[in-house]
């Protein structure tokens, strides 16, 4: 797993969160941010492809029909691979399992880790310190034995990939949930919200929650890129997803022994994770300068 | 402040206790051992002797006895032997850890001696042509695997200069170029994303502080451009990128075991990966947690650093 | 230019001194051989013969690390790879696989309860002292018993002990009648003989003392071995390589890099990836066959819908192996049968396996219509993660066998986890590969009900012995397999033993509890300056003992 990236983290940590929700204010900003909207575009059309793959590409992604390591054609717009299967409809259907894996990966530690996170920020004290060991410890294990030791466990497919890039990501979620929460609480509504007697969980839903939802969003628009290139590194293990289930990390991992012979193999979904990354970090980009004022204002 | 390195000190035991447990549940929950791997896939073996022999390896204790066993020889300095080579474990890190750790300060010094001008130039000329280019320079480089940089690397300079770096790993101390001409490749390769990471947190961080009211009263106030920046913006952007530097140092350390593969070195990474695919279970148990150890006190180096470079920063 | 098998075992003959020079230029031209061929043969030879002080480095590299380089009881290949030079055993093979003397110069077979080795004399161990009778006797009874980590190796089980008759005569006494114990000392893979009480003196699994060519300098776990020539060795003239590294290398891409570099003189690459190192003119590409056959096991030990014979056959009509070996091995492969091309007179020939595997595709259908299961049934099918062929193999099976509605999963694992399931049964259908045996009996030994593995993977309810409910029959098993396999194991005759195991596996295929595919061609590189080597049958590397090392 050396492609996880726990990076921009403390980004996050040090902005400071948007004091109210302008949904539509922020969503016609975002429109007017050119990085924003290119990303939006992008994310988008990948989607619309996932969505539509069997329309779009030309044959079954598995099917082992034609002759192997053939150069782009018109026959087949990216070249076949080293079993006979068409390039651009893997590539094609890559980008469901590739999405599915970065979105799922993403979800599972935002869940696991969001909870901690709020729950740890928002009661403090012992509860705190105790939930931040933990983390600890997770964020101290290498990611590497961690993702080996679960995908071993679990056996090796997309799910289990999912489940251990998620359970990977997760300690770095935590913190970055905790910070904002911990930031969120010096407020002054919250106090006057624990003054007046409003429930735990009402002033978590109503304020805490809404608060961090920016800095959330750019975090996750980060992981997911590192998501789908963290299934790569599992792939050049053998822990990935499957074969003949197509991947744009898997695919990528096989090209590397034709390189050579037919660099067109490794360089369609080389593009693909490329273009895809990119999507998702102009997206976290457009998004972080809209809902963080103060680089807004300037 | 020694009081505070002290206190961070003695919460590490905690967290190495909740390692080690976690660490020697999973490993022993993996299916298959090391006399599975021992006698391979095409074995003319039997079982029932197969069973003897996890007794006599104490293989067929109860976990928590394994366990109290290990922590037992652990609190008295003996990581025990690997279960392959019976060569003690203790040596086998010795020998890889300053591979690896090599590896990483070398790839966030590279990186961070491109990345950080980038970013700074980044934000200053915001959304110029300068600035998108390096944006989208960075981008390229956080999404390509680093296993895929490293093999092209490699068949490249093979190719072209009928080179590739030395198999044998000679120490930076015996001979300091040998070892860097061995070392770069592999420390470029893992550093291209963090090149890429640290690009954009330096331009992240360098508009906010550019934002904030000192920065722009000086600006009011006439100070020059040049000066406002190095003085004040710079300053005060780079301790965030410190935090990320430090944390993927120790982060790098357990990563970086692709690239070790590839480049045929046989580091912590290495070691790591194929400690766990023969059940090397006392090599990986140790390994796990002398990362976790090295992890924390860069960790812990890193934040006092932060103390020092801002004293507005309450420690704890 | 590329060696082809037959010019290599006339070199090996050459260098073993048992063909002259001018018979090597007969047998040659009958081969058919190039007089160029000819030519780069007896230069190989030159160099070799030249004599004198072993010379030049070279580092070879090796696809998986060896977890130990121990004598005795690892099975894994690499463990064989690291451990191979150090050691030697009593007999060996000549590259036709007759078995030959080695540390013993002769062996007789007095009765059906024991075999009589004499040693050769004057063999010196790494530590100076002579090889003797107590020493033999020491390492036979650690090859059947081996210390931890080592697991007691089946081929050897009939083994009840060894005695000495005098310092140079030892006697094997037998549990049991076994016809192919010269064959498993012959492979030497788990015969090694060490002196007496080696395992007081050293620590076996990291340092070793034997009477091979190479003694061990330094094993680097996970890393490398380095060797150093064994000048008292006694074979006159052999080793000619001073200094021996062996280095892990697992990633393809770097042994090519590295080979175009010079850091490695050799190393084995997949047939798609020879062909980029073909212009190197340092480099030289060799093939041959070597003793892996590909198989996809079906467990019948839980009630399956394979139990049925016809299910079996059906299956094994749908595989297509001639797009195995297109599109898995580039083309460089061939069909096997239980037992791979390459071992002697004993496999199936080519032709005739050519009928037996043909595609048939109705003919498929017509056998699961037969037994109302048309409607097919969905199964998974493990195979090993890296390196990938057997799920590649695996996934050409997933294919194929849609046209009778078999869905397959192929489940790809980690190799420790299918090593597990593999050996104790927890598994439907498993791609793997079969290796080398030190006689034919050992390639369908499994097929023998009773036999552990056979039990295992076979047997109504496996392992646990809980036979279970049966829609589909009984576990599998062929009575008329057993009785011939039982009369195959009596004889001793060559001649006789052929066309047996031919009839035997013709059996197997036929009932196909086991779904034999290919074998694959072995494609090894090494750099110009390494002359003598070859791709070894029996998945050694040990050319490496007799190739010789040009400066530059």
């Amino acid at each position: 797993m050396t492609d996880i990236n726990l990076s921009d983290a403390s980004t996050l940590e040090s902005g400071r969160v948007a004091r109210q929700q302008r949904k539509w204010q922020s969503l016609r900003a975002l429109l007017r941010n050119p990085i924003g909207v290119i990303g939006l575009i992008i994310v988008v059309a990948t989607v619309f492809i996932a969505v539509f793959a069997p329309a779009i590409a030309p044959y079954s992604p598995s099917a082992i029909a034609f002759q192997r390591l053939q150069p782009p054609s018109m026959d087949h717009l990216m070249g076949t691979d080293e079993q006979g299967r068409d390039t651009f409809s893997r590539i094609v259907y890559g980008s469901r399992v590739s999405l599915q894996v970065g979105i799922i990966a993403v979800l599972i530690a935002l869940v696991v880790g969001g909870f901690l996170g709020v729950i740890a920020g928002y009661f403090g004290g012992r509860l705190d310190s105790f939930l931040m060991r933990v983390v600890d410890i997770l964020f101290a294990f290498p990611g590497l034995v961690l993702a080996i030791v679960i995908a071993g466990l679990l056996g090796p497919s997309r799910r289990n990939a999912m489940i251990a890039i998620g359970v990977v990501f997760a300690p770095a979620f935590a913190r970055v949930v905790r910070g904002t929460v911990l930031s969120v609480m010096s407020e002054p509504y919250i106090e006057a919200g624990k003054v007046v007697g409003s429930g735990n969980m009402r002033l978590i839903r109503l304020h805490v929650l809404p608060n961090i939802f920016a800095p959330l969003i750019v975090l996750v628009t980060v992981y997911l890129s590192s998501a789908i290139l963290s299934e790569a590194g599992l792939s050049f293990l053998g822990l990935g997803t499957q074969p003949p289930e197509p991947t744009w990390g898997g695919m990528l991992n096989v090209a590397r022994t034709y390189m050579e012979i037919l660099p067109s193999m490794a360089i369609f979904p080389g593009l693909a994770i490329a273009i895809l990354v990119l999507g998702f970090n102009f997206l976290g980009d457009g998004l972080r300068d809209v809902l963080d004022p103060r680089l807004r204002e300037r | 402040m020694g009081k505070y390195i002290l206190r961070r000190l003695v919460m590490l035991i905690p967290t190495l206790l909740g390692m080690s447990i976690l660490i020697f549940g999973m490993l022993r929950l993996l299916p298959g051992d090391i006399l599975d791997i021992i006698a391979g896939t095409d074995a003319q073996v039997n079982e029932e002797q197969m069973e003897k022999l996890r007794e006599a390896m104490g293989l067929a204790d109860p976990i928590p006895v394994q366990y109290v066993k290990w922590m037992g020889n652990m609190l008295t300095g003996d990581p025990g032997n690997s279960m392959r080579s019976g060569e003690p474990v203790a040596e086998l890190l010795a020998r890889a850890l300053p591979i690896t750790l090599e590896l990483a300060i070398l790839s966030v010094l590279i990186s961070t001696i491109i990345a950080v001008p980038l970013g700074v130039i980044s934000a200053v000329k915001r959304d110029t042509p300068l600035d998108f280019a390096s944006r989208v320079g960075g981008l390229i480089g956080l999404s390509l695997p680093s296993f895929w940089i490293a093999t092209l690397m490699l068949l490249f300079t093979s190719k072209y200069f009928n080179w590739t770096p030395s198999l044998k790993y000679v120490p930076i101390y015996e001979n300091p170029i040998a070892n860097l001409k061995q070392m770069i490749l592999p420390a470029i390769a893992i550093g291209i994303q963090l090149m890429a990471i640290i690009m954009r947190m330096t331009r992240t961080t360098m508009l906010e502080v550019m934002g904030q009211d000192y920065v722009r009263t000086a600006r009011a106030k006439g100070l020059q451009d040049r000066l406002v920046l190095y003085r004040h913006a710079l300053k005060n952007a780079l301790i965030p990128v410190i935090t990320v530097i430090g944390f993927q140092l120790g982060a790098l350390m357990g990563s970086s075991a692709i690239v070790e593969v590839i480049f045929g070195l046989n580091g912590m990474g290495n070691t790591l990966l194929q400690g766990i695919f023969n059940r090397d279970y006392t090599l990986v148990q140790a390994a796990t947690l002398y990362l976790a150890i090295v992890f924390v006190l860069i960790n812990l180096a890193v934040d006092v650093l932060y103390g020092f470079l801002d004293p507005r920063i309450k420690q704890g | 230019m590329q060696y082809h098998d037959d010019e290599m075992r006339l070199l090996g003959d050459l260098m073993r001194g048992r063909v002259s020079r001018r018979s090597l230029v007969k047998r040659g031209v009958a081969l058919g051989l190039s007089t160029a061929a000819l030519g780069t043969l007896v230069k190989a030879y030159d160099i070799s013969a030249q004599g004198g002080e072993p010379s030049g480095e070279v580092v070879y590299a090796l696809e998986q690390a060896p977890p130990n380089i121990a004598p005795f009881g690892g099975v894994s290949q690499a463990q064989a790879w690291g451990n191979e030079h150090i050691y030697d055993s009593l007999l060996a093979w000549d590259p036709d696989l007759n078995i030959i003397p080695a540390l013993a110069e002769a062996w007789e077979a007095p009765d059906n309860m024991s075999y009589i080795f004499t040693l050769r004399q004057g063999v010196l161990f790494h530590n100076g002292n002579e090889m003797k009778a107590a020493d033999v006797v020491y390492s036979i009874t650690n090859a059947v018993t081996p210390p931890p980590p080592g697991v007691a190796i089946g081929q050897l089980a009939r083994i009840a002990g060894a005695e000495a008759i005098d310092d140079y005569t030892v006697k094997v006494n037998l549990t049991e009648p076994d016809p192919a114990i010269p064959g498993v000392f012959a492979w030497s893979r788990y015969t090694s003989i060490v002196p007496d009480g080696i395992h007081d003196q050293i620590n076996v699994l990291t340092e070793g003392i034997g009477t091979g060519p190479y003694k061990v300098v330094e094993y680097v776990q996970d890393d490398r071995i380095v060797y150093e020539a064994n000048t008292d060795y006694w074979i006159e003239g052999v080793p000619c390589i001073a200094n021996l590294t062996l280095k892990v290398l697992g990633d393809e891409q770097a042994r090519v890099s590295n080979l175009r570099s010079g850091e490695i003189d050799g190393g084995i690459l997949s047939a798609d990836v020879v062909v980029t190192l073909e212009g190197d003119e340092n480099l030289e590409t060799q093939s041959g066959l070597y003793a892996a056959p590909r198989v996809v096991q079906l467990s019948t030990a839980k009630d399956v819908p394979w139990r049925i014979k016809q299910v079996r056959q059906a299956i094994s009509k749908c595989i297509d192996r001639n797009l195995i070996i297109s599109n898995v091995y580039a083309g460089e492969a061939e069909l096997t049968g239980p037992i791979p091309p390459g071992y002697g007179e004993y496999p199936i020939p080519n032709d005739r396996l050519a009928e037996l595997y043909t595609v048939d595709i109705e003919g498929a259908k017509a056998l699961m219509a037969e037994v109302g299961m048309e409607s097919g049934f969905s199964v998974e099918l493990q195979s090993i993660a890296t390196p990938r062929h057997t799920t590649l193999i695996a996934e050409i099976f997933k294919e194929n066998l849609k046209a009778i509605n078999i869905d397959v999963t192929v489940q790809p694992l980690e190799i420790g986890q299918f090593a597990e399931n593999v050996g104790n049964g927890s598994y439907e259908w498993a791609s793997t590969g079969r290796g080398m045996r030190g006689d034919p009996a050992h390639f369908v030994i499994d097929f023998r009900n009773g036999t552990p593995l056979n039990t295992t993977w076979f047997a109504d309810g496996g392992n646990t012995g809980t036979p279970t409910a049966s829609t589909f029959g009984p576990g599998w098993q062929s009575t008329a397999i057993d009785e011939l396999y039982d009369a195959a194991y009596a004889e001793l005759d060559p001649a006789k033993r052929v066309p047996m195991y031919r009839e035997l596996q013709e059996m197997i295929i036929d009932e196909a509890p086991h779904i034999y595919t290919v074998q694959d061609k072995r494609f090894q590189v090494v750099n110009k300056r390494l002359t003598g080597m070859y791709v070894a049958y029996d998945l050694t590397n040990r050319p490496l003992r007799t190739a010789c090392a040009v400066e530059g």
